[in-house]
């Protein structure tokens, strides 16, 4: 086993690591949505929304739903 | 049939996925949170199942520059129900003043035919702090929604008591860090003063009192010799990892072996834990909070 003495560093030595590492990138934060179906109980949708662009992800659809089949054949 | 809830609670599990937990209550500010959504969604309650929920939360023992809790916010509709919906989500203070802003004016598309019905759920945390809780009073969170299935205000009173000072340091003691008795304490990013309590391990030497180091062994652990001249380890240690929740790096974060040793109060996702390097290379976080990736206690 090895003791590493700590070297205590600043804000911009810190910076200047964290730039020369893959690290400091912003990540982005999601708000999450389902669609249910009342008559099988199951959940037909998962999604997530991007809160800064509003832009809308779908993790989970299920195809076999009506409510997809509907939409597919375009009987809407 | 539309309608919101609202949970507060010190913690969540996700519930039937991957056993992820994620905990508020008395862990250091912005702590990563791991993939927690992806549970069993139950209608009027969301994917967790909440850890310490309630509306009224004894602040005894806390310290500034920790979590306290998370406030989820659940919108309800059923079809049938076409449009776009609007939402807005808040913590406000014992004034009734608007704290922070959760959701604010987020936009959804409902395209639901009769039989189906849409959830949507929002949160957001809150910790001990000047600009967050720091009095002891009657708090609230509030929520609404506007356009396709409006829903009027809802406000549920969220009580504070033993709220400690939130009073800072001055700027200049920023970064301090100095082993006190047998604890290693620190003045963080935030200038609060916070105190980590370690495990003892062996008797080292009390000539060696104050040393500090990082263990290269498994766990990449944070050490220090106490004023008893025993050994003492961090409680908890994380590898850096992308939060679903917050802004912060995307993955691991990985600066080179080079930079083995290197430590820092860390002004940039939390403000209130220590960054270093070990000897792997890659960035750990630890703090004076609880391990945020258990229960609550």
């Amino acid at each position: 086993m090895e003791e590493i003495p700590i070297k205590i560093i600043t804000k911009e030595e810190m910076e200047k690591i964290l730039k020369e590492g893959d690290l400091g990138k912003a990540g982005t934060m999601f708000g999450y949505g389902v669609i249910g179906n009342k008559k099988t109980g199951k959940i037909v949708e998962k999604f997530k929304i991007n809160r800064m662009t509003g832009e809308k992800t779908i993790l989970f659809r299920d195809l076999e739903d009506e409510m997809f089949k509907k939409k597919k054949g375009g009987a809407e | 049939m539309s309608y919101m809830y609202h949970k507060v609670c010190q913690g969540i599990d996700q519930d039937g996925g991957s056993n992820n937990i994620m905990t508020w209550w008395k862990t250091n500010f912005n702590m990563p949170v791991p993939e927690i959504w992806n549970g069993n969604w139950v209608e009027g309650r969301g994917p967790f199942t909440y850890n310490g929920l309630g509306t009224s939360f004894n602040l005894s023992g806390f310290y500034p520059g920790w979590e306290l809790v998370a406030f989820f916010c659940g919108w309800h509709w059923d079809g049938p129900l076409y449009g776009t919906a609007y939402m807005y989500s808040q913590w406000r203070d014992e004034n009734n003043n608007l704290m922070f802003t959760c959701a604010n004016g987020n936009s959804i598309s409902l395209n639901l035919d009769s039989g189906y019905w849409q959830e949507y759920m929002y949160g957001c945390n809150q910790g001990v702090a000047g600009w967050e809780v720091d009095v002891v009073g009657n708090y609230r969170v509030r929520s609404w929604s506007t356009g396709t299935g409006a829903m009027g205000q809802q406000d549920t009173i969220i009580t504070f008591s033993n709220v400690p000072s939130t009073s800072q340091l001055p700027t200049s003691t920023k970064g301090y860090i100095w082993v006190e008795g047998n604890n290693l304490c620190f003045v963080n990013a935030n200038r609060w003063k916070h105190i980590m309590i370690g495990n003892q391990e062996s008797y080292v030497d009390t000539a060696k009192k104050g040393y500090i180091w990082i263990d290269s062994g498994t766990g990449y652990t944070l050490k220090w010799i106490g004023n008893d001249g025993y050994r003492y380890r961090c409680k908890w240690n994380i590898k850096q990892f992308a939060s679903t929740w917050s802004n912060g790096p995307t993955g691991p974060t990985f600066a080179g072996t080079s930079k083995k040793g290197y430590i820092w109060i860390d002004d940039e996702f939390g403000w209130t834990h220590l960054g270093y390097i070990a000897s792997d290379g890659y960035k750990y976080l630890t703090g004076s909070g609880n391990y945020p990736y258990q229960a609550p206690y």
